[in-house]
């Protein structure tokens, strides 16, 4: 779970602090001219430049109206006046605001920094120093914008008065080698660890430098990007069905990984994850991680397998069936049999009124007739499912063994193993390769296995 | 989720400068790792070369086996002893992946009442700040009640404060035990923390505070034998109630604002065990309240009226055990009330619950009970008349024993108004409304010319929505019905008999509690019900009402005109039972002879069930 406060908001603004080695914590630049005011910074300036033992870790605080969140980082170093420098670059938020997704690009940004000025001494020398507010500026007008940003940043070369990085210094010390400029931007060479959480985070922080070919000039490229956080996607079963939920999904089709694409044409909506990987030919662990990462970018919703068998209740959602003028129209028009008429809207509320406890989908068929109607009635439970008007009530068998003392287990000990409460027909079908039909009547004809129904 | 904290520290701010006085839990191997890092680096030792081209270790967690972790006690004191800009006001910080929260309150030296004897200097403690370390990703609401608490200790701390220097002196005791601490031996180390607990009244609050936060979710505590501080976090309380579900702060408010006169509320603990637990100086409407038997049978305003208390004072107190953990609410028991297994019901075989249920109804399954619960069951339908009263008696037990560990949910029976003219033509959409907007609002009811023998509770429906576009019903947004004043209510709380006669299930009695032997209809001319329905319907729903056979009758069109307005899905039979001050065999009686305009269906009630869990 992640932190749920408020609502993903702008950055408002992005100054960059230092330790001053006379006036102690002091703003050096900042963007929008501003965006805290020096009551503030003087306030919270114990959480911007903090004890040594809070550096290098995301602070974010909320106080006085404003969230700041950022990254203290330090740079040792004798060359320092006090031996140190102490930095914090932080991105100024609204107090109601989200931050935990700017939290990655913050870090980013100030180890990309910290690197700089070991390079090149960015963040010391007046010609690095007047580049930076162009730098923040742009920082903050891109993020907000687009989300995503791409910094470069061009070391050393025309900018006359160079100091020896403190790279250099490191390597000149141990010998006579010729100076040679290296770059170790570690952002570059660390297999960063984000990539590899999930792919679909790949994109998370990926900083690339490149180095032209001419010697007095590198260009540092940094690429920043806010990924949005979603609470985690549910655990997809074998017995779960994928819908689409969104068009997206084909108009980027390229968009998507190998096996996703694979896999896209066969949900259909209808077919279970099971069936799925046995059409497409894809391993069944491999199509669930597939739609899991669907699941994450909200393309598709898991929903129960149809079976004439299957019993539904009406939800309180049926209420927004009864006033959304909206819903209505995209109710009749997806449950439509044919294009060339709709249904009628009464009858289709009819027929959810009715679904409740004990009433299969068999049974509506043959009270209400709804191919006569001109009602598909696999796709009206569908869309009461995904609209959430109606939602499937599932079995679960349990083993309730009699109070006889002389009772010995029987012989469906698979089916008994099962019965435990935590599995619903559905699980148990699917595990065992039973058809529906089956395990009812095996479940019928055990005394000992009562069903419930939620 | 995890809502336990990991760490309450105190710490203070003063005249010599910042110093964490208590930190719960401590570890002593922490501190003695802290110990060893303290150490001041010789100025001679070699300054190693760190390797740049190595990547930084990443950084680990601050959280070690939900403990606080990697922090010293100059670091958190230098974080928490705010500057004084910062006070009273609500303090959070996250670093890394821990988030702390807190409230730091000001103290004003000169309000210090200083005994007159002795000379002891003013207290230099300007400034106290009790914060509670939590996990990063604990949700928001989590965070503001942590914060409630926080500022909740601080103020009571203050109080003491300026009372009788409690602070000063605890903080005295705890400084002289750091002292003492420092200047121990080495190999004598005990921890400075250790010495405070055993010695200071102030750090076995806090762990205390700690405990039950980490324990019930309620803390309880008497802050230097004088103030009493309580509190509880719901987010824990409810999850350990038998649903399970995680409610959090905002949901149970909505939910509580939802209850309706006709509720009441379920004791989840025993009466006995409640009452022993009020503190003395507790409301003695509370104890009124508690003291009405079968609470559980009786709706609020019947509650209110034996009570002797106004319905919203039931309401509030009602709400204040809801949140508490201590009740849930439940339409009164009655039997024609329908349950149904709860969708959330755990339905693990060898659950604790089983146990628990054998334990207290001997010869019962709970399994078995569950199962006959899979279909929707009415508690008529269980009480075979042939049972005797104990057994039926029995029956109710086990029920209410499910509703309270929220095995059951309660349908109710919704109805709308769909003739199939209105739904399909869709050209009579939207011109129809208009005559439904300008017609005469808010007729109903109010001036309901229908002379009853017992007073009408007053309703004031909002007229329904004019000059909508394509819809088909006048709605109203779900659960905002500014309907009924409360003085109103408790008017007609009053005046509302009780049940007229006690049916042979004992105190399972029915609902239909208004005799209601006077609604003489027809007595008014034909006109203002044709208004009514007019103001209520569009044209092509009144004209396919009007088909109806029933409707020909006058008496059964004017009912229809009056009940038309809750035939929208908002309103289950209950309360348009007790909104219309029907009963329910004429109601059901009224509904079958509209049958072709009219569909019902069966749901839960959601303003009540949706503050047992939140989406």
């Amino acid at each position: 779970m992640l932190e749920e406060y408020g609502k993903e908001g702008p950055i408002r603004g992005i100054f960059l602090a230092e330790f001053h080695h006379i006036a102690g914590p002091k703003i050096m630049h900042q963007h929008p001219e501003g965006c805290i005011s020096k009551e503030i910074f003087d306030a919270v300036s114990v959480f911007i430049i903090p004890k040594p033992q809070v550096l290098k870790r995301i602070v974010t605080f909320n106080v006085l109206g404003v969230k700041i969140t950022g990254y203290p980082n330090e740079i040792r170093s004798p060359s320092y006046k006090r031996n140190a420098l102490i930095f914090n670059l932080a991105f100024v938020c609204e107090s109601s605001a989200r931050t935990v997704h700017y939290e990655p690009a913050v870090k980013k940004l100030s180890e990309y920094l910290e690197n700089l000025e070991l390079e090149d001494g960015f963040l010391s020398s007046p010609s690095g120093r007047a580049r930076i507010p162009a730098l923040l500026r742009q920082v903050l007008v891109d993020l907000n914008k687009s989300g995503h940003c791409t910094v470069t940043i061009t070391l050393g070369g025309g900018e006359g008065e160079r100091r020896p990085s403190q790279l250099m210094r490191h390597n000149t010390t141990d010998g006579s080698t010729p100076p040679q400029r290296r770059l170790s931007l570690y952002s570059d060479q660390r297999p960063s660890e984000a990539t590899f959480r999930g792919y679909r985070k790949s994109s998370v922080s990926e900083a690339k430098s490149r180095r032209r070919s001419s010697d007095s000039t590198t260009t540092s490229v940094l690429h920043l990007k806010v990924v949005r956080l979603w609470p985690d996607p549910l655990q997809v079963e074998d017995h779960h069905v994928p819908v689409l939920i969104s068009e997206r999904v084909y108009s980027r089709g390229d968009h998507w990984d190998l096996t996703t694409q694979q896999i896209l044409p066969y949900i259909d909506g209808f077919s279970h994850v099971a069936k799925i990987a046995a059409a497409a030919d894809v391993d069944n662990n491999l199509v669930k991680a597939c739609v899991e990462n669907l699941l994450y970018y909200e393309q598709v919703r898991l929903l129960p397998i149809f079976q004439y068998s299957n019993v539904y209740v009406v939800t309180s959602g049926i209420r927004h069936l009864y006033e959304d003028p909206e819903l209505q129209e995209e109710c009749r028009r997806t449950v439509s049999k044919h294009c060339a008429s709709r249904p009628q809207l009464c009858q289709i509320l009819e027929i959810y009124c009715s679904m409740t406890y004990g009433v299969s989908v068999r049974g509506l068929c043959i009270r209400y007739n709804p191919q006569v109607l001109n009602i598909d009635e696999r796709r009206l439970v569908q869309f009461g499912l995904t609209n959430k008007l109606i939602r499937r009530l599932h079995q679960y068998p349990l083993l309730v063994p009699p109070e006889d003392p002389h009772h010995t287990p029987s012989k469906h000990n698979a089916i008994h193993a099962l019965c435990s409460g935590q599995h619903n027909f559905d699980e148990i079908c699917c595990r065992l390769g039973l058809t529906f039909k089956e395990l009812s009547d095996i479940v019928e004809r055990d005394p000992n296995i009562r069903v419930l129904w939620k | 989720m995890d809502v336990d904290p990991l760490c309450i520290i105190i710490v203070k701010n003063g005249s010599r400068g910042d110093r964490l006085l208590f930190r719960y839990p401590y570890s002593d191997e922490v501190t003695l790792e802290t110990k060893i890092k303290d150490k001041r680096p010789t100025p001679y030792s070699l300054i190693t070369e760190e390797n740049i081209q190595t990547p930084p270790e990443p950084h680990t967690s601050n959280i070690s086996n939900g403990k606080l972790v990697g922090f010293h006690d100059k670091t958190l004191s230098n974080l928490f002893a705010v500057k004084s800009e910062l006070s009273d006001s609500k303090f959070e910080l996250k670093v890394n992946d821990v988030r702390f929260v807190g409230h730091p309150l000001r103290l004003n030296p000169t309000l210090v009442r200083v005994p007159t004897q002795g000379k002891r200097k003013p207290s230099t403690i300007i400034l106290v700040n009790i914060v509670f370390a939590l996990k990063a990703t604990i949700n928001h609401d989590v965070v503001n009640c942590y914060h409630d608490l926080s500022k909740r200790l601080g103020i009571a701390l203050r109080h003491e404060e300026y009372r009788c220097q409690f602070l000063s002196s605890q903080a005295k005791i705890m400084l002289a035990a750091h002292d003492e601490a420092t200047q121990l031996p080495e190999d004598g180390q005990v921890s400075p923390f250790q010495l405070i607990l055993d010695r200071s009244l102030l750090a076995q609050h806090l762990k205390q505070a700690y405990d039950e936060l980490c324990g019930s979710g309620i803390v309880q505590l008497r802050l230097n034998n004088w103030i009493e501080v309580s509190f509880c976090l719901p987010q824990k309380v409810h999850r350990s109630l038998a649903t399970g579900l995680p409610v959090d702060c905002e949901g149970l408010l909505k939910g509580l604002k939802a209850l309706k006169p006709y509720h009441t509320f379920l004791l989840l603990v025993e009466r006995a065990e409640l009452l022993h637990s009020l503190s003395p100086d507790a409301s003695p409407a509370l104890w009124r309240l508690l003291h009405v038997e079968e609470s559980h049978l009786t709706p609020f305003f019947t509650l209110a009226a034996d009570a002797d208390l106004t319905l919203t004072q039931v309401f509030m107190l009602v709400g204040h055990l809801v949140y508490w953990g201590k009740a849930t609410i439940i339409y009164p028991v009655c039997s024609t009330n329908v349950y149904v297994l709860s969708p959330h019901a755990p339905t693990v075989i060898n659950s604790q619950l089983a146990d628990t249920f054998r334990d207290e109804f001997p010869g019962a399954s709970l399994h078995v009970m569950l199962a006959d619960f899979s279909l929707p069951t009415s508690l008529s339908d269980k009480c075979h008349p042939i049972n005797s009263p104990i057994q039926q008696q029995e029956q109710v037990q086990q029920i209410l024993w499910l509703l309270k560990h929220g095995l059951l949910q309660q349908l109710h029976t919704y109805v709308y108004l769909a003739p199939t003219l209105t739904l399909d033509t869709d050209n009579s959409r939207g011109s129809s409304r208009e005559i439904g907007g300008t017609g005469p609002l808010g007729s109903h009811g109010t001036s309901s010319p229908a002379s009853t023998s017992i007073p009408t509770p007053t309703v004031h429906e909002p007229p329904p929505l004019s000059q909508e576009p394509a819809s088909l019903t006048s709605q109203q947004p779900p659960g905002h019905h500014p309907d009924i004043t409360q003085d109103a209510l408790h008017r007609a709380a009053v005046q509302l008999s009780h049940p007229a006669s006690e049916s042979d299930l004992g105190s399972v009695c029915s609902d239909e509690r208004s005799p209601s032997p006077g609604v003489t209809l027809g007595t008014t001319p034909e006109l203002s019900v044709h208004h009514q329905l007019d103001s209520l319907l569009s044209l092509a729903e009144k004209e396919m009402v009007m088909k109806v056979e029933a409707a020909q009758n006058p008496e059964d069109l004017k009912l229809f005109a009056k009940l038309c307005v809750y035939f929208r899905g908002h309103h289950h039979l209950e309360e348009i039972m007790y909104r219309a001050n029907l009963r329910r065999s004429t109601l059901l009686h009224l509904i079958e002879k509209f049958r072709p305009v009219l569909i019902t269906c069966q749901h839960p009630d959601d303003s009540i069930t949706l503050f047992s869990y939140t989406k």
